[in-house]
């Protein structure tokens, strides 16, 4: 099985952006991509070649859904499995964005210890399953 | 031998002989002697009398001869007295018709036979004087003559005989009818033509209080008054006779008037009679005075009735309908003064009078002991006399007072309570004293302006009432609207008008409730309930849920007239007929969307807050979590604990918006629910498991603890559940000493499933005790430290609870421990039945919305506020407005059952601080009740209403036994009120 090295994270917000990129590169000892806006994300996506990407839902301009929706549009990213990370959820917003083509939905806040590890085992669920 | 014929007038002729008397009578010497006479004088053997009966000759008078009698058959003188002449037969063997006679062949060989006919007065043959011979012989006429005129002798005998009797007969039937004129109770006088009085008997002197010879000669017109006159007598002579002609033969009322001067009624029956002296005229005289009396009473009676009933009827007003219920007694007891009074404690109120000038005016008081009512009212009946001066209440204080001689009155009863009383009085006594009648029509009077007063006082009522109604459906703020059971609308208030924009008259009996509703909401309400939506179904949709009793409460879609749309707040009640069957339903509509707009203003305010405060903690917390995982290196040590301060704070205000936002989506409906059976042991292993890490770090177990043998399933949204046991737990950990258990319990409770967690923490005081479930609730301030958390997790609980149809409560002891529930109905693999219908024993449904006692404070201050008010059940078999007049003036809570089950269910379902029990004539259920009453928790005081006396055993055991007659609406006010006081008093002892 394939190891999880290239995570491409879209944030808008700087802070959640820096805190994350700290929990996965020197926690989790992945390679992250950052993007701050959706339409950075669909520019730059294809030339890191992520394994892994995530998305945060509520973002100005692109948001979460729409962002997924143009990285379908990329012949090389149409499987590249897609998280959204978002506040508290329901049961039933989760099952909404997994039929929008997310593989899971993260909580906001995350521990950011757990972060990278989080994101490990759902990667090896994929896989294993 | 030939038979004598029988005469064509043999029954007159037999009639004649028997009344003589004479047949088998004993021999008389006045006949005797004529017989011996015709023998000696014809030189005969034998001469007889001979009386021809029905079958035999009988002989009165015989001389020569044994026999007294001989068959007729064979007789001589059967032959004799066929014709008028003499009969004689010279010689019997030359004669065919007697030769072989066995008078003849045998003794006494009769040879020759001579008889004459004896005629009565009438004419009528009935015998003969008869000679007889043994030889041959032929008589001449002169001889045949002499035994004629022998016989004429004797017919002038027997004619003195019926002479005789007719008069012993005659003087027989004088004295009869003298005793009967003697001793008659009719007086019996006979006139002559003039009219003056021949004679009388002793029973007329009596009628008219003269002596037999004052009488005697006088004319009868002095003793009568004429017809319709006072003064005039009868009149002249001729005129008298003219009245007697006419009268003659039938009864005539006339007036007799007495020596004293009494006049009274006097049947007269008349007959003419022809005397030698000339025309007479017998009269009998009855005095008809009781029954004249009986008859005039009767009349007034009817007369009284019928005016009565034209009171009745009529439509005036209360007040000239009291008016001339009063004037009608003036008339019939003859009395000037008439008061309608209403008498409290001694104080005699005239509410009604109708009298002569200067008598006093509504509203005067009296002392009531200086009244004759004092005395009805303590007889509890009418009472009456006719000439107070003259009786043993000359003394009394009215009477030294008024004046007044006269008085009837009756006491005045509403709806069974004494009220005042009706009375009639007057200065004059009057002749008579009051009859049975009087008594009947005064007790009639009572009884229907006690009626009268009733219904005015509830109309009265009910008239404030409607005035309020209107006032309330009026009001522009809200549309109400009443239909009927097949959702018809009825009413249709001014709110309605303006929120809806229809007017009432394109609404009222035309359109279904539904109308105003949106079609595709109703559906998928209809959808909702399991119903299936088609036609009148839509108003089931609405009203379907209101008929449990408690009213509906719906947020729906109204639609304008003009097409525009609002979301309305509407509350369906269903209203019950005095029956307890629902008559309709009343559906009040409140435009929400104003409401609506604040809160969903709120609601996404606190979303952007929430999300705007969310962003910067994400990285506040991420940023500290690395730092003090970490990752950025080793920190000074002094740092350390700063940090993790600032790190646990941080997480507590991201639980905090958290647990902010869960609620305000459920208290908004947006939180949804995944409703699905659940087995409870399956779902209190879960959360067990989810518990242990947090309980380790307390150093507090949580242990599983009664568990049914077949663990009950229920209906609700599992994630859900796990929040709330999650934090029952968390509260319970939290709260327990270090080392201690916490026990999780699942019960069975009737329908409902308890799942409990109990601890063995510091429990939760008496003051706190009404806010636990309250949002930012936290029992002591100062605690905080040791047990951290937002306020909101109770609130949370209950919320998510009570909307998958649960219940939560909680039970502590401070120092002791708690015990935290939470309750679901019971399901079955379909789901739940609606478990808030409990059903009676009776198989009614009795609806009440099932509450934790302790579970709101809101509810626990409604609980203090009924008990301050009182809450009395009454229970009667008929509708009563006196105590729900009462229950206005007095701000208590009546309920009233109209049977001994429905009183049951309703004290088997609430608590009363008062039954009052109403018990009417031949009622001997009602009291079946009090070993109920006695036997229920907190058992209410009672009240007994009784129609009459009675010193029943059972009636010893209440508080108070009141006859209803006997007491005032004042008194069973002030009766109510002191037990009620008496109830909340000793329901303070108890909860102290």
């Amino acid at each position: 099985m394939m190891e999880l090295e290239r995570v491409l994270y879209v944030e808008d917000d700087e802070d959640i952006r820096v805190v994350a990129q700290v929990a996965l590169e020197m926690v989790g000892g992945l390679n992250v991509k950052v993007c701050s806006s959706g339409d950075q994300a669909l520019a730059e996506a294809q030339a890191f070649a992520p394994h892994l990407i995530l998305l945060d839902v509520m973002m100005p301009g692109l948001d979460g859904p729409m962002t997924l929706a143009g990285l379908r549009k990329i012949p090389a990213l149409a499987n590249t499995p897609v998280l959204f990370m978002t506040a508290k959820v329901q049961p039933s917003e989760v099952a909404h964005y997994k039929s929008l083509g997310a593989v899971d939905v993260l909580s906001k806040p995350f521990d950011p210890m757990c972060l990278a590890d989080q994101l490990k085992s759902i990667w090896s669920g994929l896989h294993d399953g | 031998m030939q038979a004598p014929e029988i005469p064509d007038n043999e029954a007159k002729r037999l009639l004649a002989l028997q009344r003589l008397h004479i047949l088998d009578s004993s021999a008389e010497e006045r006949f005797d002697r004529l017989t011996r006479l015709a023998k000696a004088m014809f030189q005969v053997p034998i001469a007889l009398v001979s009386l021809v009966d029905a079958d035999r000759q009988w002989f009165k008078s015989r001389q020569g001869l044994d026999a007294c009698e001989t068959p007729r058959d064979i007789s001589f003188c059967g032959h004799a007295i066929l014709h008028d002449d003499v009969f004689h037969v010279s010689d019997t063997h030359a004669d065919p018709r007697f030769v072989d006679n066995p008078l003849v062949v045998q003794a006494p060989k009769i040879r020759m036979y001579t008889g004459a006919p004896l005629r009565t007065l009438d004419g009528l043959r009935i015998g003969t004087l008869c000679i007889i011979d043994d030889k041959p012989r032929l008589l001449d006429q002169t001889q045949l003559s002499a035994l004629r005129d022998l016989a004429d002798c004797v017919e002038r005998e027997l004619a003195q005989a019926e002479c005789e009797t007719l008069m012993l007969r005659l003087s027989e039937a004088e004295s009869y009818s003298r005793a009967v004129m003697d001793h008659v109770v009719d007086g019996i006088m006979t006139l002559d033509a003039k009219g003056v009085i021949c004679e009388l008997n002793p029973a007329v002197t009596q009628l008219f209080g003269y002596d037999r010879d004052d009488l005697l000669g006088r004319r009868m017109d002095s003793l009568l008054l004429a017809p319709g006159s006072e003064q005039d007598c009868l009149g002249a002579a001729a005129e008298f006779e003219a009245f007697m002609l006419r009268a003659d033969g039938s009864d005539i009322v006339l007036r007799g008037r007495r020596r004293d001067g009494h006049v009274f009624p006097l049947e007269v029956g008349l007959s003419a009679v022809e005397r030698n002296a000339g025309r007479q005229f017998v009269l009998v005289l009855r005095d008809i005075t009781l029954r004249h009396a009986a008859d005039l009473e009767q009349k007034k009676y009817s007369v009284a009735l019928e005016r009565l009933h034209t009171i009745t009827t009529s439509s005036w007003p209360f007040e000239r309908k009291v008016e001339q219920l009063l004037q009608l007694g003036k008339d019939v007891f003859e009395l000037p003064l008439a008061i309608v009074s209403c008498i409290e404690a001694d104080d005699y109120l005239v509410e009604f009078i109708s009298g002569p000038e200067g008598a006093p005016e509504p509203g005067t008081r009296f002392s009531l002991s200086g009244t004759y009512c004092v005395h009805c009212l303590q007889a509890d009946s009418p009472l009456g006399f006719h000439h107070a001066g003259e009786s043993d209440i000359s003394e009394h204080p009215c009477y030294q007072n008024f004046g007044l001689e006269a008085y009837i009155g009756a006491p005045l009863l509403v709806d069974g309570l004494r009220y005042g009383t009706l009375n009639f009085s007057g200065p004059d006594a009057r002749a008579q004293p009051f009859g049975k009648i009087d008594f009947n029509l005064i007790q009639l009077f009572s009884r229907w302006v006690g009626n009268e007063i009733s219904r005015h006082a509830t109309q009265l009522v009910l008239q404030r009432e409607i005035a309020h109604r209107t006032a309330i459906l009026d009001s522009a703020n809200f549309s109400i609207m009443f239909c009927d059971l097949e959702g018809v609308v009825r009413s249709f208030n001014s709110g309605a008008q303006h929120m809806l924009g229809y007017h009432s008259k394109e609404v009222v009996n035309q359109q279904l409730l539904t109308f105003v509703h949106d079609e595709e909401e109703l559906t998928a309400g209809a959808v909702a309930q399991g119903l299936e939506f088609a036609g009148a179904c839509g108003v089931e949709v609405l009203v379907g849920r209101s008929r449990s009793g408690s009213a509906d409460e719906h947020e729906w879609t109204y639609v304008r007239k003009d097409g525009s749309r609002f979301p309305a707040q509407v509350s369906i009640t269903s209203v019950r007929d005095e029956r307890g069957r629902i008559s309709g339903y009343v559906c009040i509509g409140a435009d929400i969307s104003e409401r609506k707009r604040i809160e969903e203003m709120k609601s996404e305010f606190i979303a952007t807050v929430s999300h705007e405060l969310r962003t910067p903690l994400t990285s506040i917390a991420g940023s500290l979590g690395l730092i003090c995982g970490g990752v950025m290196g080793t920190l000074p040590e002094s740092a350390e604990p700063l940090l993790h301060i600032a790190l646990k704070n941080s997480e507590r205000l991201i639980h905090l918006i958290n647990d902010l936002l869960d609620i305000e989506k459920i208290t908004a409906g947006k939180m949804q629910f995944d409703l699905r059976t659940q087995d409870v042991a399956e779902l209190v292993n879960k959360s067990l498991e989810g518990i242990a890490g947090y309980s380790k770090t307390y150093d507090v177990r949580v242990v599983p603890g009664r568990v049914p043998d077949e663990p009950p399933r229920i209906w609700v949204d599992e994630q859900r559940v796990q929040q709330i046991l999650a934090n029952y737990f968390s509260n319970a950990v939290k709260f327990s000493p270090l080392g201690a258990e916490v026990r999780v319990h699942v019960d069975v409770l009737g329908a409902w499933v308890r799942v409990s967690v109990e601890d063995c923490g510091i429990g939760i005081s008496a003051e706190f005790r009404p806010y636990v479930f309250e949002k930012f609730a936290q029992a002591d301030g100062s605690d905080t430290k040791k047990t951290a958390g937002t306020g909101l997790g109770l609130a949370i609980c209950k919320e998510l609870t009570e909307h998958m149809g649960g219940r939560v409560g909680f039970e502590s002891e401070p120092g002791s421990g708690s015990l935290f529930y939470v309750e679901f109905p019971k399901a079955n693999r379909d789901g739940v039945g609606s478990v808030n219908v409990r059903q009676d024993e009776q198989g009614r449904p009795f609806v009440e919305r099932r509450r934790s006692v302790l579970a709101s404070r809101s509810q626990m201050a409604l609980d203090a506020a009924a008990v301050g008010n009182g809450r009395v059940l009454h229970v009667r078999d008929a509708q009563d407005q006196t105590l729900h007049r009462l229950a206005e003036r007095l701000a208590v809570d009546v309920e009233q059952a109209y049977s001994i089950e429905d009183a049951r269910a309703r004290l088997d379902n609430r608590p009363y601080d008062l039954v009052i029990l109403d018990i009417g004539m031949s009622d001997n259920r009602t009291r079946t009740l009090l070993p109920h009453i006695q036997g229920l928790r907190d058992s209410p005081r009672v009240l007994v209403l009784t129609v009459e006396d009675a010193s029943e055993q059972w009636l010893t055991e209440v508080d108070s036994a009141l006859v209803k007659s006997r007491i005032s609406e004042q008194d069973l006010s002030q009766s109510v009120k002191s037990l009620l006081h008496l109830a909340q008093n000793s329901h303070g002892e108890k909860t102290e």
